[in-house]
């Protein structure tokens, strides 16, 4: 039989309290998401233009924070498996 | 039902003509009533019924005709009635000219003679042209702004023939069924972040126009893509997927989303000090 982990402590859903709680975290994950992407597009914007600059280093370095940029925004937008 | 009976059926509205319905007023290209005068009051209905006195059906014929008329002239007649050009490929021009003017004029009536008579035949005869004219369509004797017109008239004569072959019925609307309603909405500021990914994406395909070095461009250009296509794509699923954690389980981040979170952190922190230190 697998063992199972220890299961978290489930968060009541049905309070007023905890419904406003779980409203702001999702507001604040949405603007977080919000804000990566932003990043991640100023990022592509910056390094295409330091790879017209001759600033290679600088170019890749942003390319990349670009994509894992936005490769965070994503994730962090996907619900949990199992959980939801 | 077999739909290929030849009567009402005009190019702009196949259904109502296929509906069976005496077609004396309707919109289906049918001849209208003799000593129905179009007043002022009447506005549109008037003007299409003119238009239905010449055969020209609702709206599409008319499209059809002009597109034909106005791709003939650009494209064709320079090649067939150009300066060193057979007298065949003058004959093929003025038969295609012949035959894209008058299949709208029979859609009403003969709906698959005029589809064959106004795609088939006038493409054959066009091309026949050119190829007897093939001189004439030189690169070099090719005016590039009359081409483009030219490429855009033949775009609006294959919309103009956009229907279909077969025209299916269309059941008709129950008028006591319940209106659909949409099962969720965008989140606020979905459109806003679509706009901005999108704008931000023709940003980075202009700034890699910018590169002069020919090696470079070439690269700029398929990063510039890349990141355009990944920053849409991002864009498109962050605008739609906000707002759906008012869950438990919401409290909490997902593994990959915090692993992918440590990564940026630290390589974002490195590449910052190694960029110092150079």
């Amino acid at each position: 039989m697998a063992c199972r982990s220890p299961q978290r402590p489930r968060i009541p859903v049905g309070s007023v309290s905890n419904r406003v709680t779980l409203t702001r975290v999702s507001r604040a994950v949405d603007v977080f998401a919000i804000l990566l992407l932003a990043a991640a597009a100023f990022s592509f914007a910056f390094g295409v233009h330091a790879l017209g600059d001759r600033q290679d280093f600088k170019a890749i370095y942003l390319l990349v924070i670009g994509g894992l940029s936005l490769k965070a925004s994503t994730e962090i937008l996907r619900p949990r498996g199992g959980s939801a | 039902m077999s739909t290929d009976v030849p009567g009402a059926i005009s190019i702009g509205a196949p259904r109502e003509a296929e509906s069976g319905a005496p077609a004396t007023g309707g919109r289906g290209g049918t001849v209208a009533r003799e000593g129905d005068a179009p007043s002022a009051a009447d506005g549109p209905e008037a003007a299409q019924s003119g238009a239905a006195r010449l055969g020209l059906g609702d709206g599409g014929a008319p499209q059809a005709l002009l597109a034909a008329v106005v791709a003939w002239m650009i494209t064709v007649a320079p090649a067939g009635f150009g300066r060193g050009a057979p007298v065949s490929a003058s004959v093929a021009a003025t038969l295609a000219f012949l035959c894209g003017i008058a299949a709208p004029l029979v859609a009403a009536s003969h709906r698959r003679a005029a589809r064959h008579l106004g795609i088939s035949v006038f493409l054959a005869l066009v091309t026949l042209t050119w190829l007897l004219a093939s001189p004439s369509l030189q690169p070099s004797r090719l005016d590039p702004v009359r081409a483009a017109i030219g490429g855009i008239a033949w775009g609006i004569f294959a919309l103009s023939w956009r229907d279909r072959w077969d025209v299916r019925r269309q059941s008709e609307p129950d008028p006591d069924a319940p209106l659909l309603q949409a099962r969720a909405h965008l989140p606020p500021l979905a459109v806003a972040v679509i706009a901005f990914g999108a704008l931000v994406s023709l940003a980075i395909l202009v700034l890699a126009w910018r590169v002069r070095d020919p090696d470079r461009a070439l690269l700029a250009q398929a990063v510039a893509v890349a990141c355009a296509v990944a920053l849409i794509t991002a864009a498109a699923g962050v605008a739609v997927a906000r707002g759906r954690r008012h869950t438990a389980g919401a409290r909490r981040l997902s593994h990959r989303a915090v692993r992918q979170l440590l990564v940026l952190i630290v390589f974002a922190v490195l590449g910052a000090v190694v960029m110092m230190l150079r």
